[in-house]
């Protein structure tokens, strides 16, 4: 397949599982919620995406008068491409990926922390108390959530001795699934991103509660659409990253045993989808069950929790690189230490509340 | 052909950041600087450090520089003057540079001799990452500690002055609450 018929069917693929996500999520949300849900366009609702595209590109786009004209046009746009490009280096399947770079994971987070200059930009340049309000608390968002990321992958990057993502999903073969070797990392990478989705419980940039909508609070028509479709498409890329990283890519389950064998008959883009899109349901869950936490409480819990626990994740990593230890001991010592942390940081928050 | 575009695109963005009058444009000047200087490391085959730059500098440092930025009263920045008398002081620094760098940096580059040469050179080692972190963790590994500790020690300074005056203020206010 050339080049740019790869890109097409990528780019196509995505925008009709944009699409659809958003459909599933109303529809799910709706279910944990006792509602209905859209289900009047079409078959229980199966057109209604196409609906809200055809509004969005019919509605007119308003600016304030005293917007930043030049960034409040380029906001959008700048979101949307930096939420695109990232899906170049994925493996979707076994011999599908449009290019294959030897630096693909530093590729999409460096992808991932331009992205977010578009929302700042968009924030910014509304020149709205509660645009900016939501730009502000994006930033803060983004300080607090990137090193502990960054660091929890660095313990799979040494298992798998590459930054590439296909080679990190062929080193899974050799190890098994490195959820099994890094569960610390993997609950830690799920936490951050969800912030870096910016949903539900760290979406307080866009807090309709006290903010109106956030960062896109000026925004309609497409350009909203577009912020719109880069938050999916960011969600998508958080849970890709995920399965590539940790449940394997597009490898089979039980690959070592024999008597699975069978299962090799399914294609591997089956195993890719069906696990990519189980973690957004676990996502789409995650906005129907949690509260929003304040923006402090995320920076707590980034800056104290999650980036000592990755920071024993990578040391128990490297260590277990150099001695070579049983890979049942490392699993036990990691869980154990990291269950340690929390019990540590639990009595010295008690200990700083007491009073003295 | 890609060079030169993405070095018009990097000067003209340096430009700019000097030249704007909102603090806010020139800080997303930067970024675009920054970011076409890391597209030219690619263009160099320094993957790695393209990759970086933009995850550090562009995706940290210019997110606190905008942090700090949106904190202050841009009105009140816009008042003041651009250029001041250390322009010129500056422009002769630039010039002194710029001879440098054609007298003593061009014709000394390997690189601009035999690019291919250089690249195989990278492949042969083991690649780009390899070569950088072997180095980093062998043969310059004190420069490595040194400046890490460097760093520390100005995180550590710039958390002492954050944190004193809240402490002195507090420390008034219950004064003012006892009296």
């Amino acid at each position: 397949m050339s080049l740019l018929m790869k890109v097409g069917v990528v780019v196509g693929i995505l925008m009709l599982a944009i699409a659809y996500i958003t459909l599933a999520e109303r529809r799910i949300l709706a279910f944990m919620q006792f509602r209905m849900g859209p289900n009047r366009v079409g078959w229980g609702g199966v057109l209604q995406p196409l609906a809200d595209a055809v509004k969005l590109l019919s509605k007119e786009c308003i600016m304030p008068e005293q917007a930043d004209k030049w960034m409040y046009r380029t906001a959008p746009v700048v979101s949307m491409a930096f939420a695109l490009v990232p899906f170049a280096v994925v493996p979707f399947a076994q011999a599908f990926y449009i290019t294959d770079i030897n630096i693909g994971l530093l590729f999409i987070m460096a992808m991932g922390s331009v992205g977010f200059l578009g929302t700042i930009m968009g924030g910014w340049s509304s020149r709205s108390k509660y645009s900016f309000l939501g730009s502000l608390r994006a930033l803060a968002l983004m300080i607090s959530f990137e090193v502990p990321m960054i660091m929890a992958m660095t313990g799979v990057i040494i298992f798998s001795r590459s930054l590439s993502m296909v080679k990190i999903v062929e080193a899974q073969a050799q190890y098994g699934w490195f959820v099994l070797l890094q569960p610390l990392a993997f609950v830690i990478y799920l936490l951050c991103g969800v912030a870096e989705t910016q949903r539900i419980p760290f979406d307080m940039l866009e807090d309709e509660g006290s903010l109106v909508c956030g960062f896109h609070t000026e925004y309609s028509g497409i350009r909203f659409g577009l912020f719109f479709m880069a938050e999916y498409a960011n969600m998508f890329m958080v849970a890709i990253v995920a399965t590539v990283l940790f449940l394997g890519g597009w490898q089979r389950p039980f690959v070592s045993w024999p008597f699975f064998n069978f299962l090799s008959v399914i294609p591997s883009i089956f195993w890719f989808s069906i696990k990519v899109l189980a973690l957004m349901f676990l996502y789409i869950w995650l906005r129907g069950t949690l509260p929003r936490v304040r923006y402090d409480q995320l920076i707590y819990l980034c800056w104290k929790i999650l980036l000592p626990l990755s920071l024993i994740n990578l040391m128990l990593t490297a260590l277990y690189m150099l001695w070579g230890m049983n890979a049942w001991t490392f699993l036990a010592l990691s869980i154990g230490s990291g269950l340690a942390w929390l019990w540590v940081y639990d009595k010295t928050q008690t200990l700083a509340r007491s009073p003295s | 052909m890609a060079f030169l575009i993405l070095a018009a695109i990097a000067v003209a963005s340096a430009v700019m950041v000097v030249s704007v009058k909102n603090v806010v444009h020139s800080a997303f000047s930067l970024v675009v600087t920054l970011f076409s200087v890391g597209c030219l490391f690619i263009l160099l085959r320094a993957e790695f450090l393209a990759a970086t730059q933009i995850l550090i500098y562009v995706g940290s440092i210019m997110i606190l520089i905008i942090f700090a930025l949106m904190l202050i009263d841009i009105k009140e920045a816009n008042r003041q003057r651009r250029f001041h008398h250390q322009s010129k002081f500056v422009i002769g620094i630039g010039i002194i540079l710029v001879i440098e760098i054609i007298l003593f940096i061009i014709p000394r580059s390997e690189f601009i001799e035999s690019p291919e040469k250089l690249i195989a050179r990278t492949a042969e080692a083991g690649g780009n990452i390899q070569i950088i972190g072997q180095s980093l963790f062998t043969d310059f590994i004190f420069a490595f500690e040194f400046a890490s500790i460097i760093i520390l020690v100005a995180i550590v300074a710039a958390i002492f002055l954050g944190k004193q005056p809240t402490s002195i203020i507090k420390k008034s206010s219950v004064i003012k609450d006892s009296s």
